[in-house]
């Protein structure tokens, strides 16, 4: 990917930062849950390489991380970043896009709908390069379930997106999986005690 | 609630995790005018064809043939403007190609290229310079040495060879004479003319292929709208069988026998077609297939066969479409009726610019 095919992930993050502090601030103290969550774990990628002449799905294992924002107790916006590697190929995910969120004791269940850019690379070595790479537009959807472990840190069990991407001239749809750990920053209205 | 959450996500994974990759082929196709070659993955099922990521690779000036090595390590192009042969690693997992640099000097024009069986030799025919160069394959580095005593003259107009599945004889077509030379091939690549040879084919003699048996050589006749039969003798004599040559499609240029050696397919170029044929395993002769021929877009001019047999590639070149046909398969050692026949269930694939050459990896 080039660096002048990034900047439209980082103008929607802008824009959601904006947009955040705008709606966000009238509500805090309303709701009872975290303001903000920021999210870093493992993640792996089922990438439809069968779309670009592989012989079948490649398994691309690497990280995932995210922030979100309530605005709402229940509604909110999620950033989810992602790198995935594996033999000759990496993938990389910038997606932001609207959440859902359920609580329940210490449990809490969430859906999203990610919008964003996908970044493929292949390396295949050529007598003029290293390999090839294809930036397209991203869009999926998935949720997860987090537990509450400390005040302000909760386990990500799972955490899972189906991504449909258009890279290298062709679609791809992939399913990914993530667990973590997630850190919470400020509340919307009164700490909840654990 | 914790643990059966953990319970319930860890088997998903796993079972997401699994699942194995079946062994496919890759195809190449090259394109001259583009200084590339194309590459696909075949889908094992459908015969469907996928272009593999980064393709098409660069090649030298005007590549045309194209042979790739048995184990399906090296792949060897000739360009035919700038007379030498490109030696491409194939990358075992993607299937693309990477260029091996130097390339190996040819005669002028090389315009055909076979292996042996065995990957450890390289025939080459030169059109201009009127020659035939065989080298010899380092197994482990792919490299091509020109194997002493060659190249080896011949008349004019060279166009076609294909060496014999035991690899001890060689046949090269020529176009002006309508002729077969024949040579039988020692160890070392030397080639040496087969007593008798040449062997009358018929005007316009364009393009050969042998039964997997190495019992035949079917040679077509794209001036006359023939296709010669040829008995291989064991020491390499050609001999016309009972009703060679027999008509096909106008233009015939290229020639395929089925893996099972039970069926012949013809691309007649000029009526934009392909003639199917049974083949009788004891005299070689062929028989026009119920439904033969099948129409094949604009200029059918490459039939390749896939190594499982399952599939049959049509490059047509004024269409400028691959297209996978699946043979009808067939029970047996024998021709069977109704077997044999082509059909097309997926889609052509479209070339950017006519077709040089093609090959299909085991």
């Amino acid at each position: 990917m080039t660096r002048k095919s990034v900047r439209p992930a980082r103008l929607l993050f802008g824009l959601f930062l904006f947009l955040f502090g705008l709606t966000s601030a009238p509500l805090l103290r309303a709701q009872e849950a975290p303001r903000f969550d920021v999210f870093g774990g493992f993640s792996y990628l089922r990438f439809n390489a069968k779309t670009i002449g592989y012989p079948d799905y490649t398994n691309l294992y690497g990280w995932n991380g995210g922030a979100f924002g309530a605005i709402t107790r229940r509604f909110g916006v999620a950033i989810d970043l992602s790198g995935n590697y594996g033999s000759e190929m990496s993938s990389y995910h910038f997606m932001i896009g609207p959440q859902y969120t359920w609580r329940r004791d210490r449990s809490k269940f969430f859906v999203h709908a990610l919008f964003g850019k996908a970044q493929n690379n292949v390396s295949i070595v050529q007598p003029t390069r290293s390999g090839f790479e294809s930036v397209g537009r991203s869009f999926g959807g998935g949720g997860g379930f987090d537990y509450d472990w400390k005040p302000k840190i909760t386990i990500r069990v799972f955490q899972a997106e189906f991504f449909h991407d258009n890279t290298f001239g062709t679609t791809q749809n992939d399913p990914r999986v993530s667990i973590g750990v997630v850190y919470h920053f400020g509340h919307l209205g009164h700490r909840r005690k654990l | 609630m914790l643990r059966k959450a953990i319970a319930v996500v860890i088997p998903l994974m796993l079972g997401v995790l699994t699942g194995c990759a079946p062994g496919t082929h890759t195809a190449y196709v090259t394109l001259p005018t583009e200084n590339g070659v194309s590459a696909y993955r075949i889908n094992n099922r459908s015969g469907a064809l996928t272009t593999i990521v980064g393709s098409p690779y660069l090649t030298g000036n005007s590549p045309g043939p194209m042979v790739i090595d048995p184990a399906g390590k090296y792949a060897y192009i000739a360009n035919r403007i700038d007379n030498t042969i490109s030696l491409f690693r194939i990358d075992s997992l993607i299937g693309s190609l990477s260029e091996v640099m130097p390339r190996t000097a040819t005669g002028l024009d090389p315009v055909a290229m076979v292996m042996n069986a065995a990957g450890n030799l390289l025939f080459v025919a030169n059109e201009v310079s009127s020659s035939i160069s065989v080298y010899s394959i380092n197994s482990g580095t792919g490299a091509l040495t020109l194997v002493a005593g060659t190249p080896v003259s011949l008349p004019p107009n060279p166009v076609a060879l294909a060496v014999t599945p035991s690899g001890n004889f060689l046949y090269v077509v020529n176009s002006n004479l309508g002729l077969v030379f024949a040579y039988s091939v020692a160890s070392s690549g030397a080639l040496q003319p087969v007593a008798g040879s040449p062997f009358a084919s018929g005007t316009g003699a364009f393009a050969l292929a042998i039964d997997p048996g190495g019992k035949f050589v079917y040679v077509a006749n794209s001036s006359v709208n023939t296709v010669s039969i040829l008995s291989i003798a064991s020491n390499g004599v050609l001999t016309q069988v009972s009703g060679s040559p027999f008509a096909t499609g106008t233009g015939p240029v290229s020639v395929a026998v089925s893996t099972t050696g039970l069926y012949l397919y013809i691309a007649n170029e000029s009526s934009n077609n392909i003639s199917e044929y049974s083949i009788d395993a004891t005299t070689g002769f062929a028989t026009e297939i119920t439904g033969s021929p099948l129409s094949a877009g604009t200029a059918p001019s490459l039939l390749v066969t896939d190594p499982d047999g399952t599939f049959i590639y049509v490059v047509s070149q004024t269409s400028k479409t691959i297209t996978p046909y699946t043979i009808t398969s067939s029970t047996g050692t024998t021709a069977t009726s109704g077997a044999g026949a082509l059909s097309s269930t997926v889609q052509s694939v479209t070339i950017s610019s006519p077709a040089g050459g093609m090959a299909v990896s085991k």
